[in-house]
Parts: structure tokens; sequence; C-alpha cells
């Protein structure tokens, strides 16, 4: 279990994370998603050692991270630009890999680069973005760790490897409990792989929970209410966004679903429907009552 | 997986990925040594085959001369190419070494692996320095081969290879941590190379700069560079550490002991370096990558180190090209404000921060004010500095007089290598080796010197008319050792008649001779040759050499009674008539050394080794020079002189006398009698040069030895004054009344 107590972490004058609190269980997809300088990669680089936190602690089963190789050694860290020996083949990095990790499995790396059709005798510096994503992903997963933190890994991968990494990080949690870290921006791949995400905003951690209790707890309502009805005029319902087109009311409630829906039944309403919000959109409401503006930045 | 283990894999894997470093090194070290071998041996037979064919004989041996070529490529001191070749190949391999410190994709990479950040550093580190160690060595060994195969034995040569290789490889770590320092302090490689200039360059510049404000605004500051806290300052820079070591600057004449403690002080630095480095690169935060500096403690200190320094620059660079206080102020000012907003733009990278810090910009400014105005004005009263006989243990002084005296050292490099000359200056060896514990003669005429020096910097317009005061004026260097061991260094200018009695004093104080006339130090035991000359004008008049030890040793025990007898109005009295050298073996190995390097028979009597000066109260060595048939004094009855031309200098009021033009009349002598009544009156230029206490006449005379077509040398001489032939000083007194008379009747003409 890695358990995150109370980190911060300051560049200059800007506090980069800010007092984080986050426990990633073992076993599960950890998704850690947050706008642009939300501090995903600023966690994700005291997490992995490379960054030793101002205040708090990060540690792995009880033993603190920064400077304890014991420690380092059960996680592998993909950053958003990884780096490759310049003129290395992948398998130069993978002999080189072999030597830091002493359970790197260099025939599931053979293996690997096969199944993904990357040549192993190749300069990776001749590799497409996605290619290198794709050698930086087999060599942490043949380094066999207990964790692995991927840092915007998904970004720059076609849909057809997404699923089939996806399939792998699913393979390894299955086989030997895998625990895969992964920060992004973009909710839309981390919604049907993450099991738990932590929702980082301006260095701050606005939510941590598994994800199915945050889509059980929010959802979309639409719905036509009654002639002179106002959505402001639902009392018990907690509303979080409103949106009105003509008599359509789309409404973003928190609550489970079988009290909003009791509620409304009680309003009588013309027409109403509870439809599950997307990773997406529960992102986009909770920035937003955190006084996110993110219009700003879709506009 | 052990740590050994480890550090090997680590090391091959950092191998693999710094070829380019081996191959560079590779390319270098094998032009430089055993291409450099061939290219020299081939230089040294081809002198020999030469030599052959124009049948000229030289004195080494062929064999002994291409091994002092091999070892002086592969030795510690004999090739400057290595010392560039290190410098630079520890500027790249540090900047290489740890250049991933400033990239943050790199800094991501190594830090989060299960490796300890001692691990990463200690392979770095280490590999930084065995690729080019490693090929510098391999390529040492091919030079001795090639050596060996150009016949050349290199049993003798591969030690002296190995303490070459010991030698540029110390300084080379030296370099090359000093980069890796400036690395870890610094987030950029731009930025790292600049570091790195800064701690090559930054306290020469500092010592530099220090020596220059002292040597322009204190009159009696004395440059005892090389025995000074400014020299052990520009020691502080590996670069010039490693020069001072190589050229043994820093080594007095024949000290060993001083270049092992040079070599100690090195490997002293070198540990301390690396420890620092190492504490430096576990604290550095890996978010430095990027940045300009990497730890924001050092920001200030750097920057107003070089503000400092830079603006006493630009006070001194103002002041040279205008010498008022306004400038010095102005240059000052704009020194400390270029370099204060140059480096906050270098720490920013942003050109708008360039007046961050503006209090410790004002500061500075106050400070470096402050400096020029203590060295201008001299507030801290350096020149009126005199201590308290009480406050004197002892006192080391060296009277400016006898600058003829070589302070020389000869020393053994091994058999059948040319042995090494150290020579000293007069003040460094005074200072280093004089102990006068009679203080107060020095103590007197440094008085006199502090009133001297206080007139000049009160109006040092004044200096002008001050050399129009009588006597011997001369640049007096004054070392005081106080009770609390101390050493404070002075030197004044005076007309030493004013302490003449404190001067001859000090002049018949056997601590004093025996320093000052390194004669006295010598033993017959060790003087194997005494050659006696006189020359003049570059013509030897007579010579002769004596090698049986009892000549030598009574020669030398008579030179020695005769010189510690004479004071110093004796020597107002006559100048000297002859001189004598005392060589050891070495020396004489020496001069054979010379005698084949110049193809000259005449370089035996070269300046190198010091000739004493025999005066003609020298009662005991011209009884034993008569003895071997020898007198000084009658050298010109050998001698075929034709004539003799009694010259004298046209003074203001002189006919045909000119400002700005030396213009002279002259009377030729041809009558042997009037010529020797001039020859017993003259004395030789040089000899007259060797001693400061005589004055001069006016009259010049030019000695003419051969006749006609056989004419072979001209001589030069003085007489002292009231010392003139009455029949010379009246013709040359009639030549000009006919000059006179000359002049009068067409006046135009001699104009």
């Amino acid at each position: 279990m890695i358990e995150a107590v109370n980190v911060t972490k300051r560049f200059d004058d800007i506090v980069a994370v800010d007092h984080i609190n986050a426990t990633i269980r073992d076993g599960s997809v950890f998704g850690l998603i947050g706008t642009n300088g939300a501090g995903k990669s600023t966690f994700l680089r005291m997490a992995s050692g490379v960054l030793k936190p101002d205040e708090g602690s990060v540690s792995i089963d009880g033993e603190e991270v920064f400077e304890n190789i014991r420690a380092k050694a059960r996680f592998f860290y993909i950053s958003d630009e990884q780096h490759f020996f310049s003129n290395a083949t992948p398998a130069e990095m993978m002999d080189y890999y072999s030597i830091v990790y002493e359970k790197f499995d260099k025939d599931r790396f053979h293996k690997l680069m096969k199944n993904f059709e990357l040549n192993e005798k190749r300069k990776i510096s001749t590799f497409s973005k996605g290619m290198k994503k794709q050698v930086s992903v087999i060599c942490g997963v043949c380094s066999n760790t207990d964790y692995l933190f991927c840092d915007e890994t998904f970004d720059g991968l076609d849909p057809v490897m997404r699923q089939t990494v996806k399939s792998i990080f699913a393979n390894d949690m299955e086989e030997r409990n895998l625990t895969p870290i992964i920060a992004s921006h973009n909710l839309r791949e981390l919604e049907d792989i993450c099991d738990h995400v932590g929702l980082l905003h301006k260095g701050g951690i606005l939510l941590s929970r598994d994800l199915d209790d945050m889509k059980l707890n929010i959802h979309k309502l639409q719905c036509v209410l009654k002639p002179g009805m106002e959505p402001g005029s639902l009392k018990g319902l907690e509303i979080v966004k409103t949106e009105q087109r003509g008599s359509l009311s789309t409404l973003t409630v928190r609550g489970n679903r079988e009290d909003i829906e009791k509620k409304m039944a009680d309003y009588e309403p013309v027409f109403f429907e509870l439809l599950p919000l997307s990773l997406e959109e529960i992102f986009i409401s909770e920035t937003e009552v955190a006084g996110y503006d993110i219009k700003k930045l879709i506009l | 997986m052990t740590s050994r283990n480890l550090f090997f894999k680590l090391a091959k894997e950092d191998l693999k990925r710094r070829v380019w470093l081996a191959a560079l090194s590779v390319l270098t070290f094998f032009f430089a040594f055993p291409v450099g071998m061939a290219l020299n041996l081939g230089n040294v037979e081809e002198r020999y085959e030469m030599a052959l064919r124009h049948g000229e004989v030289l004195v080494i041996p062929k064999s002994l001369a291409m091994l002092e070529a091999a070892g002086r490529l592969v030795s510690a001191q004999g090739n400057g190419l290595t010392v560039f070749l290190m410098i630079m190949a520890a500027v790249v391999c540090g900047a290489s070494s740890f250049s991933y410190l400033h990239n943050k994709r790199k800094v991501d990479f190594y830090h989060s692996l299960p490796l300890k950040r001692e691990a990463l550093f200690v392979v770095s580190y280490t590999m930084g320095i065995l690729i080019p160690g490693i090929i510098y060595g391999l390529c040492l060994i091919l030079s001795l081969v090639v050596a060996a195969a150009y016949g050349t034995s290199i049993g003798g040569l591969f030690k002296t290879a190995v303490s070459g290789w010991l030698f540029h490889m110390l300084y080379f770590s030296l370099v090359y941590s000093t980069v890796v320092l400036a690395m870890i302090m610094t987030g950029n490689l731009v930025v790292g190379i600049l570091g790195s200039s800064v701690f090559f360059f930054y306290f020469p510049m500092l010592s530099a700069m220090i020596l220059a404000y002292c040597e322009t605004w204190f009159v009696t500051y004395v440059d005892a560079f090389r025995d000074s806290f400014l020299f052990r300052m520009v020691k502080i820079s590996p670069i010039a550490s490693y020069i001072i070591a190589f050229s043994g600057a820093d080594v007095g004449a024949g000290d060993a002991a001083a270049f092992g403690r040079l070599i100690v002080e090195s490997v002293i630095a070198l540990a301390a370096l690396i420890l620092v480095n190492i504490l430096l690169y576990k604290k550095r935060p890996s978010e430095a990558a990027g940045k300009a500096m990497a730890f924001s403690a050092s920001k200030p200190v750097i920057r107003i180190a070089l503000a400092m320094v830079i603006g006493m620059s630009g006070g001194m660079f103002f002041w040279l090209l205008h010498s008022t206080t306004g400038w010095a102020v102005f240059g000052t000012i704009v020194g400390i404000l270029l370099c204060h907003c140059i480096v906050e733009i270098i720490y920013h990278f942003d050109f708008r921060r360039l007046l961050a810090h503006k209090l410790q910009l004002a500061g500075c400014m106050i400070a470096g004010l402050a400096i020029l105005f203590c060295f201008k004005n001299d507030w801290l009263g350096y020149d009126a500095y005199l201590p308290e006989e009480s406050q004197v243990a002892e006192a080391a002084i060296d009277l400016g007089n006898d600058s003829w005296v070589i302070y020389s050292q000869v020393e053994s490099r091994g058999e059948g290598v040319r042995p090494k000359v150290t020579t000293n200056s007069s003040m460094e060896y005074t200072f280093n080796n004089m102990k006068l514990t009679d203080t107060a003669p020095v103590l007197e005429i440094a008085k006199i010197g502090v009133e001297k020096a206080l007139m000049e910097k009160a109006d040092r317009e004044s200096s002008l008319e001050k050399y129009d005061e009588e006597g011997y004026w001369t640049w007096l260097h004054v070392q005081y050792t106080l009770k609390n061991g101390r050493k404070v260094q002075r030197q004044y200018n005076l007309p030493l008649t004013l302490a003449f009695d404190a001067a001859n004093t000090i002049s018949m104080d056997p601590a004093y001779q025996d320093i000052k006339y390194p004669v006295f130090q010598r033993t017959a035991e060790d003087t194997v040759l005494v050659q006696y000359r006189v020359e003049g004008s570059g013509n030897l008049l007579e010579s002769a050499e004596f090698s049986d030890q009892e000549t030598i040793e009574q020669l030398l025990s008579a030179y020695q009674q005769d010189f510690r007898e004479m004071d110093l109005y004796q020597r107002q009295e006559e100048d000297p008539i002859g001189e004598l050298r005392f060589l050891n073996a070495l020396e004489v190995e020496l001069m054979e050394y010379r005698k084949n390097e110049y193809d000259n028979s005449v370089i035996q009597w070269d300046g190198t080794l010091n000739f004493y000066p025999i005066y003609p109260c020298f009662d005991r060595t011209l009884a034993l020079l008569e003895r071997e048939e020898i007198n000084p004094e009658k050298v010109w009855d050998h001698l075929d002189v034709s004539s003799v031309v009694a010259e004298r200098g046209m003074k203001k009021g002189d006919p045909g006398y000119r400002e700005r033009e030396w213009r002279s009349y002259e009377v030729t002598y041809t009558d042997q009698e009037e010529i020797q009544e001039i020859l017993n009156a003259m004395a030789l230029e040089e000899y007259h040069g060797m001693n400061a206490y005589t004055t001069t006449d006016d009259i010049k005379v030019t000695v003419n030895v051969g006749r006609g077509n056989r004419m072979k040398f001209s001589v030069s001489g003085y007489f002292m004054e009231d010392k003139a032939p009455d029949m010379v000083k009246e013709d040359l007194d009639q030549k000009l009344q006919e000059l006179t008379t000359e002049f009068q009747d067409k006046p135009d003409e001699t104009e």
C-alpha cells in the first residue's frame, strides 16, 4: 500500500502539491486525474523518489520512498517523457533495466516486443512517440515491480494499443497483483480501467474515491417540470449544475439513484430520466464546484 | 547483487554511452604520445645525421639525446602539451559525466531507479577519470614501445612515464572534480561551463586585482609574489595550481620538499573536493534540472563575489585610462552594476530581472568604493608601517646593489639527463634565506625609506625632483620577521648615502654576506673547477681554469677571505679587474650540455652560473693567481692594442650640442706610451657596472685590439671619477676648443 501523508512540494513561490493525503491500495488501478498544473506529475515524482517532499512523506508499506532503494525496487516509473539513452535500442535499455531491476523478465520483454511488432535492434530515437510509449510500458511491465507509475502514458497510444496495454495491466493485476498508478488529464482513457480515482486540483486533492462510488453518487437528471415550476423549486435535491433548454432541464444532482427518483416522483414532473455521468462530466462538475472555470479552458 | 558487481555492470553501461569520449581520447592521446614520440625521436636522429654530415662533434652521445627527448615527452614536467590536453579532457569529461543533472527527463529516469545516489555518483565520477586515464596510460606505454623501436633504452623511461602519468592524472582529477562541482551546483550545461570558468579563474583574477591595487597605490609594496598570500590564493584555482606544479614555479631552487608539499596539498584538495561533490550531489534537489543554479543559497554568494572583483577590475581599468578618482569610481560602479545585471539575467533566464536584489547591488557598490578608497588613500597606513625594534625577531634586506649575483641552483635529473637549473630573484632568495638578528641598521635604513615614501605619496610630482639628490639611489627590499611569526615585506627607494654607515654595517655582517653572495656557502670539497676570466664588451681577454684540488682549495679560501673583508668604503675606491667562478661537478656537467646544445665553445662563459669580481685589493687572491702566472692588472700586455679612443659627450652650451641627440667629440691615441697610461687608469665597462659605489668620469674609452685587416675587436671602458689621465682631459678640452672655434666660423654647418 502506498500512503501519502500531508505531502507538500513547493517550487520557489509556487505550491505544486499542497498537503495531500492519499492511500493507494494494492491490486487496484489508481487514477490520478486533474487539470494541467494540478500537481499530478509532481505527486508521481515524489512517489517515485525523484523529488523530496518539502513536508509530509510518501511511503510504501510503511517504508519512506526517498533515497530508499528497497522501496524504489518495488515500482517502475514511466515519466511523461521517458528517457532513453541516446542511440540506444530497446534491447540495450532492457540490458540496463535488467541490471537495476533484479526480477526483470527478459523473455517476456522479447515476447511483448514481438507482439507489439517493435524491432529490438532499432534505435529508439527513430521510433514514433507512440512506439516509445510502448517500449517504456513493456520495460515497466517486464521489470516485475509491484507498482507501475504511469504519467500520461496513454497519451499518444492509438486506441488499439491503449486497449492492449490495458489488457496487459489487467492480466498482471490478476496474475501478480500489479498496482498501476496512472496520472492523466484524459478522463475517457481512465474511465474503463480505474478502480479508484484521486482528483487533484490546484495542488490539493479534491476527492479520492472508488470510481463506482463516485458514479453512483452523482447523476444527470433530464426532466420537464410541471408548468410554473423551476429547477430551483426542487427542494431536497442537491443540484450541482443546471442547464435549461426550452422546457427541458438537465441537472447534475448528488445522491443515490433511489433517493433522487423518489424525490422527483413527489414533484410529479411531466417527464424525468436519470442518466449515469461520464468520468469527464463528474470531473468537470467537481472542479466547477471548487471554483475552477472549465469554460475558460474549453473556449 | 554485490555492490562491486553492480559497480562494474553500471560502469560497463556507462562506457557504452560514452564510447564517443573513449574514441576522442584515443585519437587525441595517440597523436600526442606515440606519434609525438616518433616525431621527436626522428628530429633528434635527423639532427645527429646533419651534424655527422657537416663534421660537427656533439658532446652528448646520440643515445643520451634520444633518451632525454623521450623522457621529456612522457615526464611530469617536460611536456606542456600534456597539460593542455589534460585540462581540455577534464572539462569535457566533467561536463559529460554529470550533464544529465541538467535534464529533467534524465534526472527523472536516474533518480527513480532503485540505486543509491552515491552509487550513481561513484559510477559517473569514476568513469569520467578512468576513460581518459586508461587511454592516456596505454598511449604512454605505446610511446615507450615507439621509443624502444628507435633504439632508446626504456628501462629508466618507464619510471619517468609512471610518475608522469600519476602527476598529470592527479591534476586532471583536480580540474575534473572542479568541473563536476560546477555541474552539480548548476542546472544548465552552459551555466555549468560558466561556473567552471569562475572556479578556474576567479581567484587568479582576484589575486591579480589585489596585486594591481597594491602596486598602483602603495609605494612600499613589494612583489614577493611567490611567497605571498596572493600567490597562495592563485593556487586555489586548479588550473593555476596545475600550471604552477608543472612549471615548478612554486618550487624554490632545488627544493624537492616544496614540490612534494605541493603534491600533498593537491591530493588533500582533491579529497576535499570529492567529499564536497558527494555531499552536494546528495543534497542537490532533482528539480534543479533546467534552472541556472541548483542551490539558492549559493546565488548571492557567487554574484557578490563576482561583482566585487569585476568592480575592482573596472576601477583599475579606468584608472589606467585616466588616472583620476572620478574615473576610478565610475569604473568600480559600472563594473559592479554590469556584473550584477548579467548574473541576475543568467540566474533567472529573464532580462527583466536584471535589477533584482537592489539592496545587495547597493551594498556591493558601497563595498567596492570602500575597497577602492582603502587602497587609494591608504586608510590602513600600509606605507607608513615601521615596526618597533622590539617587535622584530629577525630581518632580511636586499640593498639592491650587486645585481650581477645569480642565485641559481643546479639539480640532477638522473644520469644522461641534463641537470635542471632553477634561478631565484635576488629579493626572493634574500627573503627566503637571510636571517639578520642585528636589526637596528635595517630599521635605520627603513625609517629613511618610509620618510621618502610618504614624501612621494604626498606629492607624486616631487618624485622627479628627489632623484636630483646625491647618492646611490637604490630600490631596497626589506622583510621583517616579527616575534609573532608574521612576515612583513616592504620596498624603499632612497639614496643609500643617507644611511651609508648602516648599509656598510649590514654588508659586513656575515649573516648578510653568506646569503647575498652564495660563493661564501661554497666549500672546497664540492668545488671541482675554478674558472678565471677577464672579459670586455663580450670579448674574452684572458682566461684560465684550475682543476687540481689544492689550487681550488687555496683560491676559494683566499677569495672568500678577501671578499669578506672588503667594505663599502673600499668599494667606493676601486672597480673589479677580473672574475672567478667556482663550479661543482653538476655545474660542470651542465656546462657540457650547454656547449652541446648551442654548438658554441664560448658558451662555457654563459651567464647561468655566477662569476665573482676580483678587486685590486684582493691581495691573497691576486697573489695566488700571480703564482699561476696570471695578473689581471696586466691583461693588456698580451694584446696588440692598436689605438685607444677617448670620447666625451657634449654638454649644454658646447658647440653643436643638441637637446634630443647625444653628440660627442673624441681624441684617438696610437702612441703606445699614451695607450699604456690610459689602459692603466681605465676600468672595463662591465666591471665598472658590477660596482654600484664608484662614480664615473664623463669620458668613455674604446680600446681597439688588432691592426688593419687583422683588427680583432673593440673593448669599452670608463675612468672612475678623477682617475682620467690629465693628458686625456687636456686633449679633449683642446678638441672642444677647436670645435668651438670651428662653430664660430661656420655656425650653420655645425648646427
